[in-house]
């Protein structure tokens, strides 16, 4: 059977941001909330130091802690064993964002990231555009709005609901890739089936030493980091 | 092998296959040019212009609108990838702040914080004053007081920026060029004969030394550096020379935290180093002759020694040259004293660690690049230490060797149409005449392209527009730029631009100068909205992209370099000066129909199949694989050149003695013949105009210039050295959410802040803590921002990012746009002016400006 994962290879890694930043685009995440995210961390004194970067998302966790809790069942794993949200479902308790050991999941706050749009006032009367012109213009309430998540009932709207990386379902269930991983300028970001043993997962983790984050919580992350992002020096 | 994002596409094609979901491979699909499945719109061909690096774009658009942005999939160069930057394009072409419309100031006062009190007005009001202003001046014949100021453009911005004022009479339009990179090339010029940025041979290269390099953080070369970086890290040794610990340094074997403007002692020390230890290379450099022993009764007649002893002379004719030319020159004067030792005192690098990048560099001898950039060029005086950082190619016989740095592949692109015969009696007069810069004075060499008094001194404008010098300036129009806040010392720039008495600026967004503007006009955005092209080269291949209109244009724009020149163009011959009518209308000759331009629109695409035809017109020229038609060339989206040759210029460099020049004969003509010009010599000139410490043969050999500080250490204790943002537009990126929200992946900064690192001990001892809000003063001005403890400096230097500070611009980039109330500090308001006068460059590094910090408030 197939187990979508994802390994990031930090070696390759730049720190670019970019798989952030086409997240945020794509999923039209609101200001404020970061499906795909980092932490940095830098070691050491002047002039000896050490920068690491690690991208971080949901883990799609084999034993998913949100979907442990989640009253309604709108959390789930689904079929190929991504951890997403039935936005129809989802009852706004906040009990998944709370359980999430990784604060992967981010309740969806008032304002969309059209709505982020939309308010954005004139700043010179009749000279400059305004959020709502623009919608105007584009005839879309979101410029970047792609139609392909709308037959996913994308992006999660309702105040409240479990905001979280779902792998780019509405692509990936078509067979692409999710968009952190198109868009990565280092191909650090590799996608596929981890159960298929002639793929590019299985291969990276076998060669590599693979981890997860917080292996202790015991909740089987199938984001696996490989490598170092810094030279061993 | 290595696996790679696409090796592993093409792989598990069956293995996904098998689980009955993936039938569409991304693959597969980029290679046919539809993308998935499911999509309903398309993927569409453009180029991205937020920096240098000039990326042929890919953008996915559906119903008019961009969706989603990546890198051309046909492109070599790039490896078919782009950086963020690309796709923060997103937010900066559907930013709500954008200028929708032409319109005019209605308060005459100007001033920062004074509201302009801007109306719209219609494309045809403002056609019509900068019509009547132009003919005003021609009228009364000093069409020299029409001044055209650009930044970023693209390939076929000429038609506005260049030939429009040309006929209209007058020789000042000035680009941005000084306010750029071009110490770089002048440095590259004086010792390999080209006057441009090189390329390097990344597959190849063992050593890389970077000198204040970031490529994987920012311009130049960017995506094909982050797509390779990984294998560089597992082939090849990375030290990165740098004040700052910088993206690329993270990512290196070796972090060198010299103290800013110290480059050229370094670099010399290194090249002491590479003498001292033999370790050169002989086939491109030369040896010493054979026979020739200190202690001629030794018995080792006939081997070569090393007379390369620290501390001592050698005789010229004791040394026969490869390639080059003037290495003992370079030993006698400078080299044979510059030990470790020594340059470790001015670097504040331990000489253990200068010895030993010497000796890994030379190991590594032809296939060993150092990389030099702006960081070490764009110094107070800084062409000497980037000559010196740039010789060591030379030295090691890397320079276009294999795995060295190279002379870029060239492509040929259509000349433009000549304009000469369009001229009237006052363009002729004009023409002839200086510019008004600066540049023929005796305080600049000015070199550019190789000639003396041949290059733009952007920065010194200002002056020229505040003193009257040589003339009053009545029209100033610029396109693309943002000399109040992009220019050090760019209080100068507000008062001139409150002075000039009409300027017209050419904006997306209500910018700090836009802000003293008469009339400001609306563009359209190059990568989504208008055609174009861009020529760059990355990792061995030069490439010509194109940019085209891929979505419905948004607001009442124009495209400012063709379609807004046609538009004046048409208004003039409508009053009655037809001659910028009559070139555009006659001389631009569609290379596919045959057919004239008519209208703006065909001005537009005209102008681009002329210069972009022999990449596309089937007479396949050799220089790559002809894309057979201009639909297939907007289709496709960029051509590829064959990849750069090595050894192109051996044995005839662009120097003045055909070789590689250690001594540069060539710098030396140029000096000479400026100094000339005035019956001056060239040491007169350094003394007593130019600045530099170097007199006598000096002037002419990469060395070490002390640096310049503006500030007395005692009231200004603080270095302050900046870097660029890895999210920047060319400091267009502020007003973006998406650059705030984002800002922290600039090492050592904050999202939606902007601050100043400063080493935790220097903060103990002004106690501060992270985030207390600082005043930050130079003799030039002060800034407010925050302070941030950080290890990726040395106590003494504070280092800051270029971008944030706009007091203008929009919502986001201001905090406060109609109180005129900046988010974070402008650096450009701290730096003092200050120039490479050889090639006229400003300053932004090398630490020239120091500063006292405050604290304000917790």
């Amino acid at each position: 059977m197939t187990r979508y994962a994802m390994i990031l290879n930090l070696h390759d890694c730049v720190g670019c941001g970019t798989c952030d930043i086409v997240c945020k685009i794509e999923n039209q995440v609101p200001q404020g909330v970061f499906l795909s995210h980092h932490v940095t961390e830098t070691t050491g004194e002047f002039p000896k130091l050490r920068y690491s970067y690690r991208p971080i998302m949901c883990n799609h966790c084999e034993k998913p802690a949100c979907a442990q809790v989640c009253p309604s069942g709108a959390l789930h794993k689904d079929e190929w064993g991504l951890t997403v949200v039935d936005s129809d479902k989802c009852v706004s308790c906040g009990s998944c964002a709370k359980a999430c050991p990784y604060g992967a999941i981010t309740p969806a706050p008032d304002k969309t990231a059209a709505d982020n749009l939309a308010d954005v006032p004139t700043l010179i009367a009749d000279c400059t555009a305004n959020g709502k012109e623009v919608q105007e213009a584009v005839e879309s309430d979101y410029p970047m709005h792609d139609p392909a998540l709308d037959e996913f009932e994308l992006p999660l709207l309702k105040k409240g609901s479990a905001l979280k990386c779902q792998m780019c379902k509405h692509l990936v269930y078509h067979g692409d890739v999710p968009r952190c991983v198109e868009a990565c300028p280092a191909h650090a970001r590799i996608f596929g089936d981890e159960e298929d043993i002639y793929g590019e997962i299985h291969q990276l983790k076998e060669m590599y030493d693979a981890s997860v984050l917080m292996p202790e919580k015991g909740t089987g992350p199938h984001v696996y980091y490989i490598r170092e992002f810094h030279k061993t020096w | 092998m290595k696996i790679t994002r696409r090796s592993f596409l093409k792989a598990s094609a069956l293995g996904l296959g098998a689980t009955a979901v993936a039938s569409v491979t991304p693959f597969t699909a980029l290679a046919d040019e539809s993308h998935r499945k499911n999509e309903t719109g398309k993927w569409t061909s453009t180029a991205c212009q937020g920096c240098t690096s000039f990326c042929p774009l890919k953008v996915y658009v559906e119903k008019g609108r961009a969706i989603r942005v990546n890198g051309n999939w046909n492109c070599t160069a790039t490896h078919g990838t782009c950086c963020p930057k690309a796709s923060l394009a997103l937010q900066q072409v559907y930013d709500p702040d954008r200028i929708k419309t032409p319109m005019k100031r209605t308060n005459p006062k100007k001033g920062r914080g004074i509201d302009p009190g801007f109306i719209p007005i219609t494309w045809d009001e403002a056609l019509e004053t900068i019509a009547d202003k132009l003919l005003e001046l021609h009228d009364n014949n000093e069409s020299e007081k029409f001044m055209f100021i650009k930044g970023r453009s693209s390939e076929v911005g000429d038609a506005l920026y260049h030939y429009f004022p040309a006929l209209m009479g007058t020789p000042n339009y000035y680009g941005h060029a000084t306010i750029c990179a071009e110490a770089e090339k002048a440095a590259s010029w004086a010792v390999n004969g080209m006057y441009s940025y090189r390329d390097y041979d990344m597959a190849n290269c063992k050593y890389f030394l970077m000198w204040s390099t970031d490529p994987i953080g920012s311009n130049r070369q960017q995506p094909a550096v982050m797509a390779r970086w990984g294998q560089i890290m597992d082939a090849a040794h990375i030290v990165v020379i740098d004040p700052r610990f910088s993206a690329t340094a993270a990512k290196a074997d070796k972090w060198l935290p010299i103290i800013p403007g110290t480059d050229g002692a370094l670099a010399c020390a290194i090249a002491h180093v590479i003498l001292t230890t033999g370790k050169w290379n002989k086939d491109f450099v030369g040896d010493f002759k054979e026979g020739l022993q200190n202690y001629p009764l030794s018995g080792f007649y006939n081997k070569r020694v090393n007379l390369f002893v620290a501390g001592e002379e050698v005789n010229e004719d004791y040394f026969e040259y490869g390639q080059c030319y003037g290495l003992v020159k370079w030993w006698n004067v400078v080299l044979k004293d510059t030990t470790p030792e020594w340059a470790a005192e001015i670097c504040g690098i331990d000489a253990k660690d200068i010895t030993k990048v010497a000796k890994d560099f030379s190991k590594y001898g032809t296939s060993a690049c150092s990389w030099m950039s702006p960081g070490t060029s764009n110094q107070p005086n800084g062409i000497y230490g980037a000559m010196a950082a740039e010789a060591l190619n030379g030295l090691v016989g890397s320079f276009e060797n294999k795995g060295g740095s190279q002379h870029s592949a060239s492509v040929d692109v259509g000349p433009w149409p000549d304009h000469r015969p369009y001229r009237d009696k006052l363009a002729k007069k004009f023409e002839k005449e200086p510019k008004c810069d600066h540049r023929n004075r005796i305080e600049w060499p000015a070199i550019g392209s190789g000639k003396h008094s041949n290059q733009v001194l952007t920065n010194n404008l200002a002056e020229v527009i505040l003193n009257d010098d040589p003339y009053e300036i009545k029209f100033l129009m610029s396109k693309y730029c943002n000399y109040a806040f992009s220019c050090t010392g760019a209080q100068r720039w507000e008062e001139a631009m409150c002075k000039v008495p009409f300027y017209v600026c050419i904006t997306m967004n209500p910018s700090e100068s836009a802000q003293f503007a008469d009339i400001l006009l609306p563009p359209k955005h190059h990568m989504f909205e208008h055609y174009g092209y861009v020529k760059n080269f990355q990792d061995m291949v030069t490439y010509v992209a194109i940019e085209q209109p891929v979505i419905t244009p948004l607001w009442d724009t124009k495209a400012d370099e063709t379609e807004l020149a046609w538009a004046i163009a048409e208004r003039l011959k409508d009053k009655g000066f037809d001659k910028v009518y009559k070139y555009f209308s006659k001389a631009f000759v569609d290379p596919e129909t045959g057919n004239l331009p008519h209208d703006e629109a065909s001005f537009m695409e005209i102008v681009t199949k002329v210069r972009t035809a022999p990449v596309w017109n089937g007479q396949d020229k050799k220089q790559g694989k002809d894309l057979g038609s201009w639909r297939s060339f907007c289709s496709k989206g960029v051509f590829n050149s064959n990849p750069a040759k090595t050894k192109k210029d051996w044995g005839k460099f662009g120097t003045k003695t055909g070789r590689y020049e250690f001594y540069s004969e060539t710098l030396k003509k140029q000096l000479e013949a400026k100094a000339w010009v005035y019956a001056k010599d060239v040491d007169y000139c350094m003394e007593n105009y130019w600045g530099y410490q170097a007199r006598g043969a000096l002037c002419y050999l990469p060395h070490y210039e002390e640096p310049v500080r503006f500030g007395d250490p005692k009231e200004y204790p603080y270095i302050f050295s900046e870097h660029r943002s890895r999210l920047s537009r060319e400091g267009r990126s502020a007003n973006l959410p998406l650059f705030q929200e984002f800002k922290d992946l600039d090492l050592g900064d904050e999202a939606w802040d902007d601050m100043l690192k400063i080493n935790p001990v220097d903060m103990k001892e002004l106690g501060l803590k992270d985030g207390d809000t600082i005043e930050v003063e130079s003799v030039q001005g002060k800034i407010m921002v925050k302070a941030k403890g950080w290890e990726g400096t040395r106590p003494g230097v504070v280092i800051k990012c270029y971008g944030q500070g706009h007091w203008a611009f929009g919502h986001v980039a201001a905090a406060d746009y109609a109180k005129a109330k900046p988010r974070g500090g402008n650096n450009n308001e701290i730096l003092p002016v200050a120039y490479d006068r050889i090639s006229g460059n400003t300053a932004r590094h090398g630490g020239f400006a120091r500063v006292k910090i405050k604290k304000v408030s917790a």
